[in-house]
């Protein structure tokens, strides 16, 4: 027997998502046989920031999310040097990084104890935990008693880590302190013996309890490495720079076609966003540095508001399982528990580089170089969010005002529609062959869902 | 994240101050969060980017939640917080029904996250869904507004429409990006609520947030200004246009002998107004408060980082250029 189901609101995600299955019973399974997802807001972030001052976006494009809007700070000030030809002093590069590789730590932490440790134990007796799902519960009371204590200490360390954030970036979320030409804040000594002395905590939550946490995890939920894997198909644009001349990048750049261990270059060019399932005029595929896409809705064959991003064509999965394996960090499998083991290990990875970048500040040195601003030019920003690759392409007109922007969010590429051709985003395409047990309270759907950790209102923007 | 009841009322405690509680006001909070019928919060998300609900996470509480406690123990008592979708452990309909029964019983505290969009009929922002049935924002605000005891708007979108409602054209009302406050929207859907207040911000300081719980749960009255803010937090520069204006309470203002004014970025201790800083024509605590809190007090504000108050809880934010 067949069933057509939807869930809406999916719940412990960032924004507004709705998903719609068909589930069937195959081979004696029942299982999820096709899956759409909806992002399901429209904001029209670019066509707020068309007309507005170039120097306006990293603060507009900051408040596309409210969970992870430092990377859009870093991007729109990277489109602003891209086309202003501006190069930065080493400090303004390392605040960058570290305001940033601190959202890293923050996002990574709040995602694996508040949203997602609910889909495996009972929360607290009260509401917004209960009444709760209650399916497939496998750890024993004393494991569930100890991951529910450090939910709760989750609660701290990820405070502690938007303090890093503020510390210096002037407050958190929605930090002040990227501009083009570098940086506002000033590292001064108070400030970075404050900002080791937070980390140091933060670095010993992650080795001492959120790692094994995850461990534990994976060894109670091994069937978990089975499924939610997807196309294999895995992108990175690399960031985090560390030199002034813009080189030494933290996260190499690559791609990776269906699982291989073969890393090949990036061709941005190739790089395409299609909309015949998006609430969008027309039924092309542009580039994203000539995309100026007109929302509608309704549309017939449309259901959601994500564009579906390609590249050569193909649907890819972005965050920190793309960014470890184009790194070569880790090379395990693919799926819903291979995503939750390399954010894991990703936090432990960019807190350690936390501590050598705030090493590396100079409390004497310069933290800006002002910018000559240019008419009628183009800039691209590519760098990483927690949740994965994120791009900017902006246009500059000729009256020195923002004549374009076209932006594409990690969770776009994850959590897209279809493509012009047919062919699922790579979340869908995950979602295929999930077991599900109760139609009512799919659990397994939602871990699927939940490894992605989407971000729906960057997606959608 | 003040979500219990003994951490809110230490939460209370420590900041009694900052709320301007006094220890009276401190008993009769006890004595409401003890009560059976303890305040019923339903916290709806539209078109915004939750920053506001990661500040009120940031609200920092002098407690370690492993002190002696057992984890059952800790969040037995609470704030009963019945939806708010980044939290809940349920998903879907059971989610919805949560914020059912809560409505239900009636005199919720409706808080409101983001503006509310008019364009495409209302679903340039769907928050529920019952088979093909789809719930907009703006009727869901409309719905849970009924029988709300208050309604708190947080958050500049809510407030005032925000980032989403900056790009309206004039000429096109009904364009695409056609977003509106929450006031607006229950104004529109003819919902009488017996008391509106505005915590506006980008995001909202998590204190503000808390006080304004604090203050319904105590009963106490909430003067607000035109825009709909509270006094307290806002000031109301009609009538005293020194209290609590950023640049008049900032320590960089060149009043104070040794300020000089910055000329670029990257200046420490300098006046910023010739970099665009709103401080002017702003209104709120933040050289006092400060952001980011912690074990060792507040962490920093836009302005010690040297960066220009962008004016985030003035009706006309984002209103630009900010630089200038």
């Amino acid at each position: 027997m067949r069933y057509t189901l939807s869930y809406d609101p999916v719940t412990r995600i960032e924004g507004h998502l709705k998903i719609a299955l068909e589930i069937d019973t195959v081979a004696g399974v029942q299982q999820v046989v096709d899956a759409r997802a909806s992002g399901e807001l429209y904001r029209g972030i670019e066509k707020v920031l068309t007309g507005r001052d170039v120097r306006d976006a990293q603060h507009i494009t900051e408040r596309i999310c409210g969970v992870c809007p430092v990377a859009h700070g870093m991007a729109a000030v990277l489109a602003q040097d891209d086309a202003f030809a501006t190069t930065i002093p080493l400090n303004a590069v390392l605040l960058r990084n570290l305001v940033n590789g601190s959202n890293f730590v923050e996002s990574h932490v709040l995602h694996f104890y508040l949203l997602t440790l609910p889909d495996f134990i009972a929360g607290p007796a009260v509401p917004p935990w209960q009444a709760d799902w209650a399916l497939d519960r496998r750890f024993g009371q004393a494991d569930s008693d100890a991951l529910l204590q450090h939910y709760l200490a989750a609660l701290t360390i990820r405070r502690k880590a938007d303090q890093l954030t503020a510390l210096l970036g002037g407050r958190a979320p929605h930090p002040p302190g990227y501009i083009g030409g570098g940086f506002t804040c000033t590292p001064r000594p108070e400030r970075i013996a404050q900002f080791e002395a937070l980390l140091d905590e933060i670095l010993a939550f992650i080795e001492v309890v959120y790692i094994p946490d995850v461990q534990r995890l994976t060894a109670t939920y091994p069937d978990y490495l089975t499924f939610g894997r997807g196309y294999g198909n895995l992108l990175a644009y690399g960031g985090f720079t560390q030199t002034a001349q813009g080189t030494d990048a933290f996260f190499a750049r690559g791609l990776v076609r269906n699982g291989s261990d073969t890393v090949e270059a990036l061709d941005l060019g190739r790089i395409t966003e299609h909309v015949t399932f998006s609430w969008y005029q027309g039924r092309e595929a542009w580039h994203p540095a000539g995309l100026d896409a007109q929302p509608q809705n309704p549309k017939s064959q449309a259901y959601s508001w994500l564009k579906a991003p390609r590249y050569d064509g193909m649907p890819c999965e972005v965050g920190p399982l793309a960014r470890m394996w184009i790194n070569g960090d880790v090379r395990g499998g693919i799926s819903v528990m291979d995503r939750h083991v390399a954010r894991a290990q990703e936090a432990l990875k960019m807190a350690l580089a936390l501590r050598t970048w705030v090493r590396g500040l100079d409390p004497a040195g310069p933290v800006y170089a002002a910018p000559v601003p240019t008419q009628s030019v183009t800039g691209v920003g590519l760098t990483e969010a927690p949740r994965g690759s994120l791009g900017h392409w902006l246009a500059v007109g000729p009256d020195g005002r923002i004549a374009r922007y076209e932006i594409i969010a990690p969770t776009t590429w994850n959590c897209c529609p279809r493509d012009n051709s047919g062919v699922l985003g790579p979340l869908e395409q995950a979602l295929l062959g999930t077991p599900v047990q109760d139609r009512d309270r799919p659990i397994e759907v939602m871990r699927v869902i939940h490894s992605f950790d989407p971000c729906l209102d960057c997606s959608t923007h | 994240m003040i979500l219990n009841r003994r951490a809110f009322l230490k939460y209370c405690t420590a900041a009694a101050a900052g709320l301007g509680l006094s220890s009276q006001n401190l008993e009769q909070l006890r004595a409401a969060v003890r009560a059976e019928d303890s305040p019923v919060l339903i916290w709806l998300h539209g078109s915004g980017c939750q920053g506001d609900s990661i500040s009120f996470l940031n609200l920092f509480a002098d407690l370690d939640p492993l002190d002696g406690l057992t984890a059952a123990g800790v969040l037995t008592d609470h704030v009963n917080l019945a939806y708010h979708t980044v939290l809940m452990a349920s998903a879907g309909e059971e989610a919805v029904t949560m914020a059912d029964l809560a409505l239900a019983r009636g005199g919720h505290v409706l808080i409101l996250e983001g503006g509310v969009p008019r364009a495409f009929d209302g679903k340039a922002c769907v928050i529920q869904g019952h088979g093909d049935l789809e719930i907009t924002y703006g009727q869901a605000v409309a719905a849970y507004g009924r029988n709300a005891k208050a309604v708190i708007s947080v958050g500049s979108c809510a407030c005032y429409g925000g980032i989403p409602r900056s790009s309206q054209d004039p000429a096109q009302p009904n364009g695409p990006t056609d977003v509106i406050s929450a006031k607006e929207a229950l104004h529109a859907a003819g919902v009488l609520v017996p008391l509106l207040v505005n915590i506006p911000g980008c995001p909202a300081h998590p204190d503000w947030i808390a006080w304004a719980v604090v203050q319904l749960i105590l009963g106490n009255p909430i003067p607000l200004d035109p825009y709909d803010r509270p006094v307290a937090l806002y000031g109301n520069k009609a009538v005293d246009f020194h209290r609590l204006n950023i640049h008049e309470n900032c320590p960089r203002n060149p009043k104070h002998a040794g300020n000089s004014l910055a000329t670029t970025f990257g200046q420490d201790h300098r006046c910023l107004e010739d970099l665009g800083c709103r401080g002017p024509s702003t209104f709120a605590d933040c050289p006092t408060r400060r952001w980011n809190w912690g074990e060792n007090g507040p962490t920093n504000w836009c302005v010690d980082a040297n960066a220009p108050c962008l004016g985030c809880v003035e009706p006309d934010f984002p209103n630009g250029p900010f630089y200038s």
